[in-house]
């Protein structure tokens, strides 16, 4: 099968600091691939890279086929494919409501047939947006926030959604209900890519894990595979026998 | 799906730039070639005469880059320090007769520095975290302000030389003499550099004024005192200033508030040069800008059309180097402070603005005399310019500081086509196409570099463009005003004509507010890299917001012209276009009645100075009115008509009270006869006093809200009933499939 996101010999340099070195990546249609790996690992530049804000200095990337490696961030969103971010970027001073708007509004640019106050109705009362709708968003929680920009994604009907630390903030049972929905969209054929630090969170709903470590790809596969690589148990329990204390 | 696929690079885009600077600067040396010959000697002056301007400039942009490195403000009104700085000092060398180097301690050593810690105090750390636009303009405010106290202390029609430093001797280089005092200024540059490099380099201070910059709190949780550091910096910027004034004063002659004030634009250019943060290479750039200024004066010459360009010169260097920066790339972390955004207008509030606009207006018609109603109508004008600013500024939080460039364009077009009411749509049309121009290279900037941009567009614009032969060398008279036969020439009716053109608008802007590209031009003053992950092409709506602002401020400055029955390159000022940013700014930038008041405010000062109360109480508060308005944006960012409209709704007897301590503050300056600026001091300690007594009681005070908290984080009001709180049920299923259009895509 085409992979809908690849990734390929991508390599990003900060002056001395290489982010991201020579990572490619392969992502199934319908699937849901975790993106995990310590801090400053080079994840959020890796979705940079994809989502067209950050220039790499070498590989490519393509979307659905297409090689999308000089295209600007609006249209990669044009070609299906949206994101939220690790620091909030919500547009602060709109409305939940019209933040949602703008997102249904953009995608109506290139197809007729959506209805942006519809659309933005329906998924504020998926995610229980409704008693902040018209509030300003930068006057609004973190986790709040975060469901602000994960309409706003939504909205835009992407074929490939990246998620920066979406269940950041989010209460426990926020949290479930996200997966829950991220799910049930993955199965409907939407494809994700999420990058998190909750463990439980990215095993239970991933099909596919990769992990990144300053910058290297250094596991890749399924969680049952990815949670026995000697690299991942020395990043996130401090041994590669897996005791760690 | 066949899309093109936009390039997100040009490889020989950065190259591009700086070639066509260096052959326009080879044309236009090799078109003004004075024919003096090459030689050793010419050389050599050119070298002598650099350095002295060289070091004037550096002095100057040492202040600049001290006090934006440790406060991030950048200070428009450096120059006019320095100006404040060269009349003290003139007023003890020459007037009290004190001793030179007295004088020069008094200014350098107490005046400057007191100066600096009063600024700091009263202005700066109150505008230091307000939005990007409020302190830019704050620091404008300031510059008009000092324009005018020196103006009222030292009359502009007197002579004010000052003498070098070291009298009229000097030493001989090459067959050129080097005077004393440049001598000295050269001296006072090198050992300026050496002693601030070792400040903050060498010392806490400097390390905490690096630290300060970059976050405030964390440097205060390690012992940093914030304060001390900023007055520090803005100590330090008043003495480079004040330096720079005195050693500037004696080169030009005759001492001009203006011109001195003024001069800063050369050490603008420099400070960007060192990116506003490396004090060499702001040397560097002092020293080539010294060199291409004398370079000028020493090998070319100017006539025609291009007399003017010599004094340009600076601007469009300035300009080069902000063309010379790499390109502004889409920012990520978080989006930066904004003003709050109003509230949409009502459809009532909308009505009942018309109807008060339209009452008042008929109301002037029958009862104000012609040189009143000649106020109202060139303050309708400004207000129409200065809508254009509302979607640029106000929505897609674009700083820009020269809508008299545009009116100008628009002044022009008007006149070109006619003059007629027709030809306020040829004129709003080609000057959008103007506004897309300026649009272009302020594509590459972003933030201050764009203000800067705009500030060296509005001075070529006056001095060079509009000065043209074919434009407005010379004043243009336009025909009296008449609409399908109707004369509406006389004030009375162009006042009504003016607003109509103000009202529809403004009317036509509430809706574009209210429409998705509106919602866009706001998006992409909150958070660029989301507008842009959201599909918003950026480029072409900076372009569209510009292109904007370009039609409705050129519509305004055919207004402006239809209205006076001339044109000319003096109405289009930067100085003029810096008061009614100003003057924007202050009473509300996003909102179109913040226009219509800003442009009446003008129109209220003046008439109250000549003729509703003439003497010298109005005509200090006339040229103090930016110290005031300075002060009110200080406390106020998001401007004073928001702020009213809130105290209205929310406290309507806390507005009352403040409203009649103002009035009371006024009847008392001016019944009384005070004396100017006692008048003025008692006057705005009434009104402040009935303002603070109701501030007091109010919550917020029309502050900025407090930043949203980091991390947010669940529980609090906000939180209350928000939230995925109930699990998927098939309905809810269904109604999202729907509006995603999955549904579509499963039965396909």
């Amino acid at each position: 099968m085409t992979p809908l996101l690849r990734v390929h010999d991508t390599t990003v340099r900060f002056g001395g600091t290489v982010a991201v070195d020579h990572v490619s990546l392969d992502v199934a249609p319908g699937s849901i691939v975790g993106l995990i790996g310590p801090n400053g690992a080079g994840k959020t530049t890796l979705f940079n890279v994809v989502a067209g804000i950050q220039a790499a200095d070498t590989g490519r990337v393509e979307l659905a086929g297409q090689d999308i490696t000089h295209a600007r961030p609006h249209i990669r969103a044009q070609l299906g494919l949206a994101r939220t971010f690790q620091r909030l970027e919500t547009f602060g001073t709109l409305t939940a409501r019209e933040n949602i708007l703008v997102g249904a509004e953009a995608h109506r640019g290139w197809d007729r047939s959506v209805q942006p106050q519809a659309v933005a109705a329906e998924l504020i009362d998926t995610l229980g947006l409704g008693p902040v709708a018209g509030r300003r968003a930068d006057s609004l929680p973190t986790g709040t926030q975060r469901l602000i920009e994960l309409g706003r994604a939504l909205a835009m009907r992407p074929q490939l959604l990246l998620l920066d630390e979406a269940s950041s903030g989010l209460s426990a049972y926020e949290t479930e209900q996200t997966a829950e929905l991220l799910r049930r969209l993955a199965g409907e054929g939407l494809t994700i890519v999420l990058v998190e630090h909750d463990m439980s969170f990215v095993m239970e709903l991933c099909d596919r894990i990769a992990m990144l470590d300053r910058g290297v790809l250094v596991a890749e596969g399924t969680p049952e595979e990815v949670r026995t690589v000697p690299a991942v148990l020395e990043a996130y329990l401090g041994t590669a026998a897996g005791g760690g204390s | 799906m066949a899309r093109i696929i936009t390039m997100q690079r040009v490889p020989w885009g950065r190259a591009v730039v700086p070639v066509v600077l260096a052959a326009g600067l080879c044309l236009v040396a090799n078109a003004a070639w004075a024919g003096r010959p090459v030689t050793l000697e010419t050389v050599t002056q050119l070298l002598v005469f650099a350095l002295p301007v060289a070091g004037i400039y550096a002095v100057s942009a040492t202040g600049l880059v001290v006090v934006h490195s440790a406060t991030g403000i950048f200070n428009f009104a450096q120059g006019a320090i320095g100006m404040l700085c060269a009349f003290v000092y003139w007023e003890l060398s020459v007037r009290r007769d004190l001793p030179v180097w007295l004088a020069m301690v008094l200014v350098v050593a107490v005046f400057a520095p007191l100066l600096g810690i009063a600024l700091d105090k009263l202005l700066m750390r109150r505008l230091k975290r307000a939005p990007l636009a409020a302190q830019l303009v704050g620091t404008v405010g300031l510059l008009i302000a000092l324009l005018g106290l020196a103006t009222l202390t030292w009359n502009p029609n007197n002579s004010y030389p000052l003498s070098p430093l070291g009298g009229s001797g000097g030493i001989e280089i090459a067959g050129v003499q080097l005077t004393w005092h440049r001598l000295i200024t050269i001296t006072v540059a090198i050992l300026l550099a050496v002693a601030v490099q070792l400040i903050l380099r060498g010392t806490r201070l400097g390390i905490s004024m690096r630290a300060v910059v970059d976050s405030e709190d964390t440097a205060a949780l390690y012992g940093v005192r914030p304060a001390r550091v900023s007055a520090t910096a803005w100590v330090i910027g008043c003495v480079s200033a004040a330096l720079a004034g005195i050693l500037i004063a004696p080169e030009v002659g005759n001492m001009s508030a203006e011109t001195l004030s003024l001069l800063i634009v050369n050490a603008f250019a420099a400070a960007v040069f060192g990116r506003l943060r490396s004090l060499s290479m702001t040397y560097l750039g002092a020293l080539l800008l010294g060199l291409l200024v004398t370079f000028s004066s020493t090998f070319l010459q100017f006539g025609g059309r291009w007399a003017n360009l010599p004094n340009a010169l600076p601007a469009l260097a300035l300009f080069a180097v902000l063309l010379l920066l790499p390109q502004a790339t889409i920012r990520l972390g978080g989006a930066v402070r904004t003003y709050p955004m109003e509230r949409l207008p009502s459809r009532r509030s909308v009505g009942g603005g018309t109807l008060a606009l339209a009452l008042f207006v008929l109301l002037a018609g029958l009862l104000a005399s012609d040189s009143v109603l000649g106020r109202l109508v060139m303050a309708m004008s400004l207000a129409i310019v200065l809508l254009g600013l509302v979607p640029l500024m106000g929505w897609a939080g674009i700083p820009f500081l020269a809508p008299l460039a545009l009116a100008g364009c628009g002044g022009f077009f008007t006149y070109w086509a006619g003059g007629s009411v027709a030809a306020l749509l040829v004129a709003g049309g080609a000057t959008a196409v103007v506004g897309v121009l300026v649009a272009l290279p302020a594509l590459r900037l972003r933030d201050l570099y764009l203000a800067l941009s705009s500030v060296a567009l509005a001075l070529v614009t006056a001095s060079v463009v509009l000065t043209q032969p074919e434009i407005f060398e010379q004043a243009r008279t336009l025909d009296r005003l008449s609409l399908l036969g109707v004369d509406i020439g006389d004030p009375a009716r162009f006042l009504g004509y003016a607003a109509v053109v103000y009202l529809l608008l403004a009317l036509t802007l509430v809706r574009l507010r209210r429409s998705p590209l509106g919602r866009r031009f706001v998006a992409l003053r909150d958070s660029e890299a989301a507008a842009a992950c959201s599909g918003i092409n950026v480029a072409r709506h900076k372009a569209l917001v510009f292109a904007i602002a370009g039609a409705v401020s050129g519509i305004g400055g055919g207004v402006l012209v239809q209205g006076a029955r001339f044109a000319s390159s003096d109405q289009f000022g930067m100085i003029g276009g810096l008061a009614i940013v100003l003057s924007l700014t202050v009473m509300g930038v996003g909102t179109v009645s913040g226009a219509l008041a800003a442009g009446l405010m003008g129109a209220l000062l003046t008439t109250l100075s000549l003729e509703w109360a003439p003497g010298n109480f109005t005509h200090t508060l006339e040229l103090v009115g930016p110290a005031l308005a300075v002060l009110a944006l200080s406390d106020h960012p998001r401007g004073q008509i928001p702020m009213f409209r809130e105290l209205i709704r929310e406290r309507p007897f806390a507005f009352a009270a403040a409203t009649t301590g103002l009035a009371a503050g006024l009847a008392a300056g001016i019944g009384l006869g005070l004396p100017g600026s006692v008048g003025v001091v008692v006057a705005v300690l009434l009104a402040w006093a009935a303002v603070v007594v109701t501030a007091a009681r109010r919550d917020d005070g029309g502050r900025l809200p407090a930043d949203p908290p980091p991390g947010g984080g669940q529980g609090g009001p906000a939180d209350a009933g928000t939230g995925i709180d109930t699990p998927f049920t098939a309905t809810g299923v269904a109604m999202l499939d729907r509006s995603l259009g999955l549904e579509l895509e499963r039965t396909r």
